[in-house]
């Protein structure tokens, strides 16, 4: 030791003493850069988006166009009043996220499919969560956020019918009446096969035509059908070809007011996290393995990929991912 | 502890290496009696040391009341009847416990760095002649105080900083890393190994980080181990003369941050109750001050205290403040970077949080004044004193509508 404390008033070389400069220097840079990110803000928090929405600024309930007549998507309990299926457990888990439990959940009824779109653009409704799928056109008249489910179309025929109506070129037949909603993605696929189908404004009137013989076949998305089938009578009268109307699958979406950017945002955020978060929290799958997972295939039993989620930062931004 | 023979740092005053029967050189025995004369008067300040221990939490307690208090006197002493002192010294342990220990790391680092400098000064100069203020200070802190420091700092630090508690306590030692045993063979290979095992730890930490735009995160987690080689020994005389104003401005700069940050910081947790009004449900942000057989005393958020009648409450849920939402998004081992370790650990432990979607509507300010609801509330309801006039016309919440079918539009 006494070696060392004689050594220890030795004056250190030149060379070391300016790298301890450059040490301390840099250590003070780091500090400074500390200091800095203490006055650092997330550029997009929930809450910042929350602050800038038009549509949520100060709102104390929340509006939603759902369907009230379409079993497991969207239906309302003529006894109860009470409404169930997958549409409204996604809207009722999305509207929590952004502050409005089912207490202060109003529902909007529509009675044509256009108005999904109409009560949001003219400020009747706040949200829409009703089988809307995402297309260009609609795009521009209203915001869409998810997709949260993917679909693809399929065509109701009734048991009696199946092995006659088994192409394509058989629903092209004069005699044989299509059913489809006006402006539907069905509708379109049919007129791109070729097919004329008669045009209704609502899917009721499809399902009554094909109880009472007015229809041969009605075509809409398969979980649309499904709902229908999980009737009894209708299971045992009616079934689902395998015809492939449509080249793609449908892309339904979350309907937003048009414009309001930070919603969208919101709501993109908030079902992406249901996607990426561990799978027994997630709301969606607890929405479909609750109504329509049962009659589904399992290859539709995964969220699909939402269009552009942001990042932002919330109060749970810290808990552990795995 | 062994000095560096290479950089030449002296020990301390009561080192073995200075009690040896070598005769000591006249400066020796001169920094001898220094360092003699200023633990004795450390002794001597025993008392007052205490005392500080014990007045300085209380007086700082009585101040953050003052400041959640919203500046009201009678809202301040609303607050000192309900709070208990002990809940109040916890509170202020556990958000003031980074700051202090923060201030007292770069006190203890710089101090060191400023004592080795000093005494490697030419004789005469003035830096030897009277070491700067940080350098005696932290000279006279006991040993246990630093360890106990660094422990609690590397707990209670976010994880982003503790890369530089390396730096800092190779600063406090002046012992570089290679040289902390004599065996200079195994030393510098477990210091490669220790290397390789913390950049194995962080790196992928770190191109997180530098892919997601958060540089600053990247730096800081990568950088510290390499500035920890090369930080103890002695400062140039002339850098040093720089470095001792603005190491010293900083850590002046730190002490009125632990100040402030020990007179605002929240005490109470943020809770939002809903009552029950004749215009129908309210949430109220606040802090609870107190419950009685009677009224649930809520400090408002925006100002103001409510007595609430039991009856009228709803509920009650526990909600986050904007302020700990997190900056960066980077994660070490799935630890968040601006968590502490004991912050991560717990959450690791609890891994669900719940929002409850009233805490995300409940900034909007209440309607003035409340009026809960009489079926619920027998007792009359008073607000004392009267808060603030808000910023924006409060809205009266709408009128409920059921959840049923709405109208469809036309």
């Amino acid at each position: 030791m006494r070696q060392l404390a004689t050594e220890g008033t030795s004056r250190p070389s030149r060379r070391r003493t300016a790298l301890t400069a450059v040490s301390a220097t840099l250590m003070l840079v780091l500090v400074g850069a500390v200091a800095c990110t203490q006055d650092a803000k997330p550029d997009e928090t929930v809450e910042s988006l929350r602050a800038g929405s038009p549509t949520l600024r100060d709102k104390t309930r929340w509006r939603i166009v759902v369907r009230h007549s379409l079993p497991l998507l969207g239906e309302q309990d003529k006894r109860t009043g009470e409404y169930k299926g997958f549409d409204i457990e996604i809207a009722k888990a999305v509207a929590a996220e952004l502050g409005f439990d089912e207490s202060k959940i109003d529902w909007v009824r529509f009675s044509t499919n256009d108005e999904r779109l109409t009560l949001l653009q003219n400020g009747t409704a706040d949200m829409t969560v009703a089988t809307l799928s995402i297309t260009d056109e609609r795009e521009k008249l209203v915001d869409f956020a998810g997709p949260y489910l993917l679909v693809p179309q399929a065509v109701l025929l009734s048991k009696r019918r199946t092995k006659t109506l088994d192409t394509i070129a058989d629903l092209r037949a004069k005699n044989v009446r299509v059913c489809a909603l006006i402006g539907s993605t069905s509708a379109k696929a049919l007129e791109t096969k070729g097919i004329v189908p008669e045009h209704v404004n609502n899917h009721d009137k499809c399902m009554d035509g094909m109880r009472s013989g007015r229809y041969d076949a009605y075509s809409t998305d398969l979980t649309i059908l499904l709902g229908f089938l999980s009737n009894k009578a209708d299971f045992d009268t009616f079934e689902i070809s395998d015809l492939a109307i449509a080249d793609t699958v449908e892309r339904i979406g979350i309907g937003l007011p048009n414009n309001d950017e930070n919603l969208r945002k919101l709501v993109s955020y908030i079902l992406e996290r249901w996607r990426t978060g561990p799978k027994e929290n997630s709301p969606w799958l607890r929405a479909y393995d609750r109504t329509i997972g049962p009659l589904l295939d399992l290859k539709y039993r995964s969220q699909p990929l939402v269009d552009n989620p942001p990042r932002l930062a919330d109060y749970d931004s810290k808990v552990p991912r795995q | 502890m062994s000095a560096d023979p290479g950089h030449g740092v002296p020990p301390r005053s009561g080192d073995s290496a200075v009690d040896g029967d070598q005769p000591q050189r006249p400066e020796d025995r001169r920094e001898t009696r220094t360092w003699s004369s200023a633990l004795n008067r450390s002794a001597e300040s025993n008392v007052a040391f205490w005392t500080l221990v014990v007045g300085t939490p209380t007086a700082f307690s009585i101040l953050r009341l003052w400041v959640e208090a919203g500046g009201e006197l009678q809202t301040t002493l609303l607050l000192v009847s309900n709070v208990g002192p002990l809940n109040l010294v916890a509170a202020l342990f556990a958000t003031v416990t980074k700051p202090v220990t923060i201030a007292l790391v770069a006190l203890f680092a710089v101090g060191a760095m400023l004592r080795v400098t000093a005494e490697h000064a030419p004789e005469g100069d003035r830096l030897r002649e009277h070491p700067p203020l940080a350098a005696r200070i932290a000279g006279m802190a006991p040993g246990w105080l630093i360890v106990s420091v660094f422990f609690l700092a590397v707990l209670t630090w976010e994880i982003f900083y503790l890369p530089l508690l390396l730096p800092a306590a190779v600063a406090t030692l002046q012992v570089p890393p290679w040289r902390m045993y004599d065996r200079r063979l195994v030393t510098p290979a477990a210091c490669a190994a220790a290397l390789a095992l913390y950049y194995w730890l962080v790196g992928p930490a770190v191109l997180d980080a530098w892919q997601g735009d958060e540089k600053v995160i990247a730096v800081l987690l990568a950088l510290p181990p390499l500035v920890a080689f090369g930080i103890a020994g002695p400062l140039p005389v002339p850098f040093a003369r720089g470095f001792v104003v603005a190491a010293q401005a900083g850590i002046l700069w730190l002490i009125i941050q632990v100040g402030l940050q020990a007179v605002s910081a929240p005490i109470l947790p943020v809770v939002v109750t809903e009552v029950r009004t004749a215009e129908g449900s309210v949430p109220l942000r606040g802090h609870v001050v107190n419950v009685n057989d009677i009224h649930t005393v809520i400090l408002q958020e925006h100002g103001g205290v409510q007595y609430v009648a039991n009856g009228a409450v709803e509920s009650m849920v526990l909600c986050g403040t904007p302020q700990e939402i997190p900056t960066f998004a980077t994660r070490v081992r799935d630890y968040h970077v601006e968590d502490s370790l004991l912050s991560a650990l717990g959450r690791h432990l609890r891994p669900r949080m719940e929002i409850d979607p009233i805490c995300r509507v409940s900034h909007l300010p209440p309607p003035r004044p409340l009026r809960p609801d009489a079926d619920a509330s027998p007792q009359p309801t008073a607000t004392a004193p009267p808060p603030p006039a808000p910023s924006a016309e409060p809205q009266a919440p709408p009128s409920p509508t059921p959840s049923g079918p709405s109208p469809a539009p036309p």
